[in-house]
């Protein structure tokens, strides 16, 4: 394909993720070694490396599902501390997406998606309803509002998920292997809901193993090994002309 | 997907062979040599209990005059013959509702010919055994041979003449119900049953005659009301204002309980001045003073400070508690503090704030007048200090403790998994401590030292006494089944919920104890009929339920018929009762599980 996602047909704007000197251990191992990194609004950012390499804890550390113990996280103008209200603040503004989708599986459709908007955002149900039919009809399933998430396939449940995550109107959208628990012929639909986001310009963070996806969408590709960034940059520069050793030896594993 | 291809045409999975009764014995029974000698076997002890079973139920000298003849004692004790509609009233309402509930949810479904053929010549052959092998005179033995061949062969007849549709679904099962009312309406009129009476001499002894117009009558008219109500509701059941009759009927479920206890059972002497002079100002009050301090702390600019009032209502509460007051005060007090501190989850702005303070004025009200009536005096004229005695008394022991322990179950539970030591460390000891002590012993504490330790002027009647002992003890136990729900349930759900910025008590009501409670149904059904047949305890501080009459107080009667030594027979009665009831509890549950389970699959 031909089509290209990238900067373009999109405007970076200011910082909005600002993480500094990261550090994070779960007992004695140190799943983060000091992350510095910096994501601009309407930037798409994807995150690679071999399992265990700390991706996925980075950006669980983002809407903290995991507090980091050292180095600062600023998201929004709004530094990450262990102040509650203010975690919950940020976590509605920043959507999230799961590999296992984590659907509510005792409500339907379109009650997982309007339950948040409705008590965390307060607003009307006819019109968060209103607004998740909209949003079921961009991902393109608005024919399964009604059932409940066990009666749809995977690749539907993680589009609902998506639904459900854009229904709090977030800033940024953080997808953590979005695709890997999905069978091949169902990726494809995901990819195509996460690139038409992409496009309208959402910030998103997505950790991934779809190389296809990185080239064509991404504005930066970051690679993770042993809880640090080895490299960088820009997919043309990180698919053709990688720089360091590791990062050369990822790629032929899996190219 | 709208872009759907047309998949290949399906082939029909060809039928088994037929199999005669006598293959399917062959393959089924008598396999191998071992499971012959064990078919005979079963066989056997089937037959001799079976026999014997026959023998005790329908030896002529066996005293089942005692229940006859004690049947209103055993459901009601003394309940004033002239209330006794109050009595009738609420079974009927209660059948009513069911009716109209079943008609409305679409419920029973629809069974397959072949089963209920199945089923009727299995009673059959089971009545043909009967009549073969109980201790019959020659005219008994021959109209149950008869009524047995005459099922057999309707069976054998549903089975054979519905053809190919034998194992379509096309008998509504509610049919059979209303069948099985009218069969049971037509027997109540005709049966006879033993009584006692006295012969030409003067002595004591057993008669055969009808059952009393008294019961006959209310329960036909019971069951015909059931079934027009079936019908009128099944025909509204396909309009549009379903939805609005399913949330009546919902809240009618919800009220019943309560209002036929108290009000239609208890007939509460109502003081209107006092109602005028205490309890609609403290409505007044309240739900002035409420309405203003809750749309108060939950405009969100408020903020924390709305949750620091909620806490400092919470500790007026409970110092409310130490001092002699009117108990509608103390629990509106307390009320008034939980939805303080709920203010800034539920509610908010626009449409859910206006419902979260009409809710507050609904609880007001509930109180209010619940404390209204309870203050009252029954005017039912018993001997002794309760109303109710026997199988009601057994059913409102039961039902109370284990609505009244749910709240405190889950509170239980969720303070025994919640992150906070302070909680944790008093829940485990409360859960700890209640369990280690037989409910008997709490039974006793409640009955012999509850009166020491209560400060002068607070009585507590004996019912409350074992209501409050039960309801304790249950909630330990369900607060243990309800951890494990909690626990059952995959840590994403509650990421899921936090990355969508729910707050600890959002998650908790909406997305971790409705999966957690859905989970532990059986375990739950289990406590409730454990519940159940643990009133029968209360026999032991002297409550007259429904063992304590079947034990006790008919098997003790000398006058004016003398029932002593028909113990036996009283509590295979009673056993037969507690059965009705917890095989009821566990079919409704089976039902639930069905039902809730549709989304998981």
């Amino acid at each position: 394909m031909s089509e290209n996602a990238r900067t373009s047909e999109r405007t970076l704007g200011d910082p909005i993720v600002i993480t500094e000197g990261v550090k994070k251990w779960f007992g004695d191992f140190q799943a983060l070694k000091g992350v510095t990194a910096t994501v601009r609004e309407r930037e798409v950012v994807v995150v690679i490396g071999p399992s265990g390499s700390g991706k996925s804890t980075y950006i669980r550390c983002i809407n903290r599902l995991e507090a980091h113990q050292e180095g600062t996280i600023i998201v929004d103008g709004t530094e990450l501390t262990n102040d509650i209200k203010n975690v919950e603040k940020i976590r509605s503004e920043v959507g999230m997406v799961f590999q296992q989708f984590n659907l509510f599986p005792h409500l339907t459709v379109l009650d997982n998606i309007t339950l948040a908007p409705q008590w965390v955002r307060k607003q009307p149900k006819a019109e968060a309803e209103e607004f998740a039919m909209g949003l079921l009809e961009r991902v393109g399933i608005p024919e399964q509002a009604e059932k409940y998430p066990g009666q749809l396939s995977g690749g539907q449940q993680q589009r609902v998920a998506i639904a459900r995550s854009l229904a709090m109107q977030p800033k940024i959208m953080l997808f953590d292997e979005p695709t890997s628990a999905l069978d091949p012929e169902m990726i494809k639909e995901v990819l195509d809901v996460m690139k038409e986001l992409a496009l309208g310009g959402m910030t998103m963070i997505v950790v991934t193993h779809e190389m296809g996806f990185a080239r064509e969408v991404a504005d930066r590709v970051m690679f993770f090994d042993y809880g640090t960034i080895v490299e960088e940059g820009t997919p043309e520069h990180f698919f053709t002309n990688p720089q360091h050793d590791r990062t050369k030896l990822f790629l032929s594993q899996i190219l | 997907m709208s872009d759907m291809m047309t998949a290949p045409e399906l082939e029909i999975a060809p039928e088994p062979p037929p199999k005669g009764p006598g293959i399917w014995m062959r393959d089924n029974l008598f396999s191998t040599p071992a499971s012959i000698i064990m078919t005979i076997l079963s066989a056997i002890i089937v037959v001799l209990f079976y026999r014997g079973l026959l023998g005790f139920v329908f030896n002529p000298s066996g005293r089942w005059d005692a229940v006859t003849f004690n049947m209103k004692l055993l459901m009601v004790q003394a309940y004033p013959p002239e209330e006794l509609w109050r009595v009738w009233g609420s079974v009927g309402f209660i059948f009513v509702m069911a009716a109209a509930s079943f008609a409305m949810w679409r419920m029973g479904g629809m069974a397959e010919p072949r089963n209920v053929g199945k089923g009727l010549m299995g009673s059959g052959a089971g009545i043909v055994l009967g009549g073969i092998l109980a201790p019959f005179s020659s005219s008994g033995r021959l109209a149950w041979i008869v009524t047995g061949i005459v099922l057999l062969g309707a069976g054998w007849a549903l089975r054979t003449l519905t053809g190919e549709r034998a194992k379509q679904p096309i008998i509504p099962m509610m049919g059979l119900v209303g069948i099985g009312m009218a069969v049971i309406a037509a027997i109540i009129w005709t049966v006879e049953i033993p009584y006692p009476g006295r012969d030409a001499d003067g002595a004591q002894t057993i008669i055969q005659q009808g059952i009393a117009t008294t019961t006959t009558i209310p329960w036909t008219i019971i069951f015909a009301l059931t079934a027009i109500t079936y019908a009128i509701f099944r025909l509204v059941a396909g309009k549009s204002s379903g939805g609005a009759i399913r949330g009546t009927l919902t809240v009618l479920w919800a009220l019943s309980f309560p209002v036929l206890l108290l009000i239609v059972l208890r007939d509460p002497g109502l003081d209107w001045s006092r109602a005028a002079s205490f309890y609609l100002p403290v409505f007044a009050v309240f739900a002035v003073v409420g309405w203003l301090i809750l749309a108060f702390v939950s405009r969100p600019s408020v903020g924390e400070f709305g949750r620091i009032i909620g806490a400092l209502l919470l500790v007026v509460s409970f110092i409310s508690f130490a001092f002699s007051m009117p108990f509608a005060i103390r629990f509106l007090l307390l009320f008034l503090a939980l939805f303080a501190l709920a203010a800034p989850t539920f509610g908010g702005e626009g449409a859910a704030n206006r419902r979260y303070l009409l809710g507050w004025i609904g609880t007001v009200a509930v109180t209010t007048i619940g404390s209204f009536i309870i203050a009252s005096e029954s005017l039912i004229e018993v001997p002794g200090s309760f109303f109710l005695g026997g199988l009601s008394l057994t059913i409102v022991l039961a039902f109370t403790s284990i609505v009244l322990s749910f709240p405190l179950g889950i509170i239980l539970a969720l303070g025994r998994t919640s992150t906070m030591p302070i909680f944790r460390l008093l829940s485990t000891t409360y859960i700890e401590l209640v369990r280690g002590v037989p409910l008997i012993t709490w039974l006793l504490v409640a009955f012999l030292m509850l009166p020491v330790a209560l400060p002068d002027g607070i009585q507590i009647g004996g019912v409350m006494r074992a209501v409050g002992a039960m309801t304790f003890f249950n909630a330990a136990y369900l607060a243990e089944n309800v951890r494990g729900g909690l626990q059952a349930i995959h840590t994403g759900q509650r990421e899921a919920s936090k990355a969508l910025g729910m707050s600890t008590l959002q998650e908790t009501v909406f997305i971790t104890l409705p999966q957690a409670l859905r989970a532990v149904i059986p375990a739950l059904v289990g406590q409730v009929i454990a519940t159940f047949k643990d009133t029968s305890l209360v026999t032991i501080v002297g409550l007259f339920d429904l063992l304590h009459m079947a034990r006790q107080v008919i098997p003790a009667q000398s006058q004016p018929f003398s029932f002593l030594g028909s113990i036996k027979w009283t509590l295979v009665f009673a056993a037969v009762v507690y059965w009705m009831f917890t095989f009821t509890f566990s079919r409704v549950s089976q039902r639930l599980e069905k039902k809730l389970g549709v989304g998981e699959r």
